[in-house]
């Protein structure tokens, strides 16, 4: 009985051990993916709430954000540089924002070639075969153009300030504003100025669109950078201007009628869901091809609940 | 280990040794796991933070050179050195070069070659160009960076000195017209990423580019132990990628492992196992000591709870001992409310019912001598008076008196039975004789003649009964039943031997005996007589039942017809029966 006792509280005591014996092999996590991401431009307020959405969502699901941009909207050759370097270096999602989205570039040949998949964010490419996530940039312009025509009694010229037509996001939202001054009787689209993807127009220029068409009202500008640098030019007075992008000092300019209408498109949004979208694409769980953001317009009146919402 | 208390102290620290060893090794075993799995976990962190920040600082150089790589000046320039070949064009490129080396603290140098014009143009003081470069190793440097992602080891162009970091990037202008070098000195890769990471606890530690060529190190290794190390880390992290960290433990060694996601330059380090767990020397004492002092106080509880389970059983072995030594008045003192205490409780109560038991004994035995005593007090027949008898009874014969001789010699018998110290039994034939003796000197006295015939069975003469205790009965029914003087008087003894009993019947045919009569006869206590043998019949009824207790029996049957007594006991036919 004794030794029966004595040999059950050895053979405890070493299995007591020997489950204590854990092995120090230490179990590393799976490799995180890599998303490689080339956007326009990174010195933006847009393009840097796009960076930080995209992090976020790279954060909360452990993948890993290889970030680059051009200096400006406009240098197309080494965006595609950019995105070509990430390509030879074998990213396991590639996701643009084309500055060029009309002439097929190099690098979706060499991603086609080592099988990886490419999307677009933000503007699409123009083949549309490309998956694209961001608002719908042609109901953008269409919204801009109404609340504009609104605010003209649906009488009037309006002109319209855009980005480089080779963006798409630049070209369908100048396709919705035309699209929708289609039908109203009363108003005439009276110049369209390409060319302005993220700069800001010159006081110059604006005083000289001014002289050339006196009888403008109304502004439709399809970046906020751009609609900034027109407000704080002196011959914008008595332009009623609408634009787009959400950044902090669009918003007070909205919120002190600088600025009539602003469609609210969440750089931030953007950049979380093109991560998401990236990962379940990877992950074999994309549902559709497109995803299309919603944007609110905002105005004086709601942009307070808009900040509110946001801010909470 | 014959004492319980060494057995239950024994048993207490062998439980307390086990438990306190067993805990010990599981907090050691625990503590190093943990000692080293923190040393693990901040050292990937650490890690992870150089080869990230490794990494943000290519992605910035590659960054510049992209942006150089697009520039429209730096692309007029060579449009116009190709067209016009003028220095002045190459001073100018000079100039551009540096502009974006001061961009990045990371950008050692930028390199322009123009492989058409085997020209390369340089940021840095002196050369700030060089003319003529072999076409062989302009080409050699275009076909080891096509298709590649930087930063790769490459050859200095100018000086042919050790191959240092680069990325390359192409300059197109309808075309490729030049390629452009960030480069990034070795030096600045270890005092940056490497030299902080020199410690007592690192055996070795490398920062590789994405082909596994050694970039720097922390030490002097070269050659064939800097390939050796390599092979290794190729063999443990044959299947880690880009961005992945990873971690190999052998015997002896940690590996770390981190590979950076862009630039895919990896920072490899191993460590010592023993020196990771150097602090656990210290832990490994004050374990011990935990141990000693844990081991000490079981000890003590153990020995002052042996005592406190012990006491108990010395107290009732004590008196077990006391007991069987003959002091039946020792008692267990009762110390405990537990199963020990109830113990020396029932053992007492076991010692009370002994001594009593031994009491009763002892008074049974008492009263059994003082019968057999007081049978024997009254028979004073010295020897004198023996040989006297027996000298009147030799005188009678000579004289021609048969008959007084004959008296004498059944007197003379019948006092040697009743004095006879052969033992306290006799056969029933010698009862039988006493009582033939007895009745001739009763018929002499009273000058009468008392028929008595005997019934004796032979398996009933050679049982052993106690000494006269016929004599009594008959001699009751002499004195007090038949009535000598009619000369009619009868009795009757029988004795058979019925299964294995004996059964003795003593009947005459006197005045008989009323029921109360029976009964004081009975139940009336000792004392003296004044029979022939002082032996009346309660002392007959007092020595059965000592003798027999409820074997035994005596009954009286009477009417006016007579009085039957029947004695029941035993069939014995040797005293130890």
């Amino acid at each position: 009985m004794g030794k029966r006792i004595t040999g059950s509280i050895l053979i405890l005591a070493l299995l007591l051990t020997l489950c204590s014996c854990k092995s120090t092999q230490t179990e590393m996590p799976p490799r995180e993916l890599i998303i490689g991401v080339v956007a326009k431009c990174a010195n933006t307020e847009y393009w840097m709430s796009v960076r930080s959405g995209m992090e976020a969502a790279a954060k909360k699901s452990d993948c890993r954000v290889l970030f680059f941009a051009p200096n400006s909207e406009e240098d197309a050759e080494a965006q595609e540089k950019l995105a070509s370097s990430l390509i030879r270096r074998r990213v396991d999602v590639l996701a643009v924002s084309p500055i060029d989205a009309v002439n097929e570039p190099a690098y979706l040949r060499e991603a086609r070639k080592l099988g990886i998949p490419v999307i677009s964010y933000d503007s699409a490419f123009e083949s549309g075969e490309i998956a694209y996530i961001g608002i719908d940039n042609q109901l953008a312009g269409y919204q801009m153009a109404a609340n504009l025509a609104k605010r003209l009694d649906y009488q009037g010229e309006i002109g319209i300030v855009s980005g480089e037509q080779d963006q798409m996001c630049h070209r369908e939202r100048v396709e919705g504003i035309k699209r929708y001054i289609e039908t109203v009787p009363g108003m005439k689209i009276s110049y369209i100025e390409s060319g302005y993807s993220g700069a800001k127009m010159s006081g110059e220029k604006v005083s000289e669109l001014r002289r050339d068409y006196p009888g403008v009202k109304g502004l439709v500008v399809t970046s906020a950078v751009t609609a900034l640098g027109i407000i704080e030019s002196s011959e914008a007075a008595g332009l009623r201007i609408v634009t787009i992008d959400v950044q902090e000092d669009v918003l007070y300019a909205l919120k002190n009628k600088q600025i009539i209408g602003l469609v609210a498109q969440s750089g931030y949004d953007i950049g979380y869901k093109t991560i998401n979208y990236a990962r379940a694409l990877k992950t074999g769980q994309v549902k559709e091809k497109n995803v299309i953001i919603e944007a609110e317009f905002l105005t004086a009146e709601n942009v307070e609940d808009y900040l509110e919402k946001h801010t909470q | 280990m014959r004492s319980i208390r060494s057995k239950v102290l024994v048993s207490i620290l062998l439980i307390a040794v086990i438990t306190a060893s067993g805990i010990t090794v599981i907090f050691y075993v625990k503590s190093a796991a943990t000692i080293e799995e923190n040393y693990i976990a901040s050292n990937q962190q650490q890690n992870r933070q150089i080869i990230e920040s490794l990494d943000q600082a290519m992605q910035e150089v590659y960054h510049v050179l992209v942006e150089a790589s697009c520039d429209e000046a730096i692309k007029a320039k060579i449009k116009e050195y190709t067209t016009e070949k003028e220095d002045k064009t190459l001073a100018e490129m000079v100039g551009l070069l540096q502009s974006y080396n001061e961009r990045d603290t990371a950008i050692s140098s930028f390199h322009l070659i123009i492989p058409d014009e085997q020209v390369l143009v340089t940021s840095e003081a002196y050369p700030k160009y060089k003319k003529v470069i072999e076409r062989r190793s302009i080409q050699a440097l275009i076909k080891e960076t096509e298709n590649q992602a930087g930063p790769l080891l490459l050859n200095n162009l100018i000086s042919g000195r050790r191959p240092h970091l680069a990325f390359v990037e192409p300059i197109n202008d309808n075309g490729t017209v030049g390629y452009l070098c960030a480069n990034i000195e070795e030096r600045y890769l270890y005092y940056n990423y490497i030299s902080e990471m020199r410690n007592d606890t690192i055996k070795e530690v490398m920062l590789l580019d994405q082909k596994n060529e050694v970039i720097t190190t922390g030490d002097d290794r070269q050659g064939e132990a800097l390939t050796k190390t390599v092979k290794v880390m190729e063999g443990k992290f044959k299947d880690s990628g880009a961005g992945s960290q990873d971690v190999s433990i052998d015997e002896e060694t940690i590996y770390f492992y981190s590979r950076a996601p862009f630039s895919r330059c990896a920072l490899y380090l191993s460590v010592d196992r023993e020196t990771v767990l150097g602090d656990l020397t210290e832990l490994r004492l004050y374990y011990a000591g935990i141990l000693v002092i844990s081991l000490i106080v079981a000890s003590i509880l153990a020995s002052y709870l042996a005592r406190l389970i012990y006491r108990p059983v010395q107290n009732l072995t004590s008196t077990v001992k006391h007991v069987s030594e003959g002091e039946l008045s020792t008692r267990a003192q009762v110390i405990s409310r537990d199963e020990m205490g109830d113990l020396a409780a029932e053992f007492n109560q076991m010692l009370n019912q002994i001594e009593l038991l031994i009491k009763e004994l002892i008074e049974k035995e008492r009263l059994k001598k003082d019968a057999e005593l007081e049978a024997l007090q009254y028979q004073v027949t010295p020897h004198f008076m023996y040989n006297t008898l027996n000298s009147i009874k030799y005188a009678a014969l000579i004289k021609g008196e048969r008959e007084l001789a004959d008296l004498i010699e059944s007197f003379v018998e019948l006092l040697q039975a009743s004095i006879s110290k052969k033992g306290a039994f006799l056969t029933v034939s010698e009862e039988v004789h006493i009582l033939q003796n007895y009745v001739r000197l009763q018929e002499f006295r009273s000058n009468t003649t008392i028929k008595t015939v005997y019934n004796i069975e032979p398996a009933a003469s050679n049982c052993l009964i106690p000494r006269l205790i016929l004599q009594p009965i008959v001699e009751n029914a002499i004195l007090h039943g038949i009535d000598i003087k009619k000369g009619n008087g009868l009795i009757l003894i029988s004795a058979v031997v019925s299964g294995e009993r004996l059964e003795i019947e003593i009947k005459d045919n006197g005045r008989g005996m009323s029921k109360e009569q029976i009964r004081t006869l009975l139940n009336s206590k000792v004392k003296k007589t004044k029979g022939f043998t002082a032996v009346g019949i309660p002392n007959v009824r007092d020595r059965l039942e000592l003798y027999y207790g409820e074997k035994s029996q005596l009954r009286y049957v009477s009417d006016d017809r007579g009085t039957t007594v029947m004695i029941y006991l035993p069939a014995a036919y040797d005293e130890k029966e």
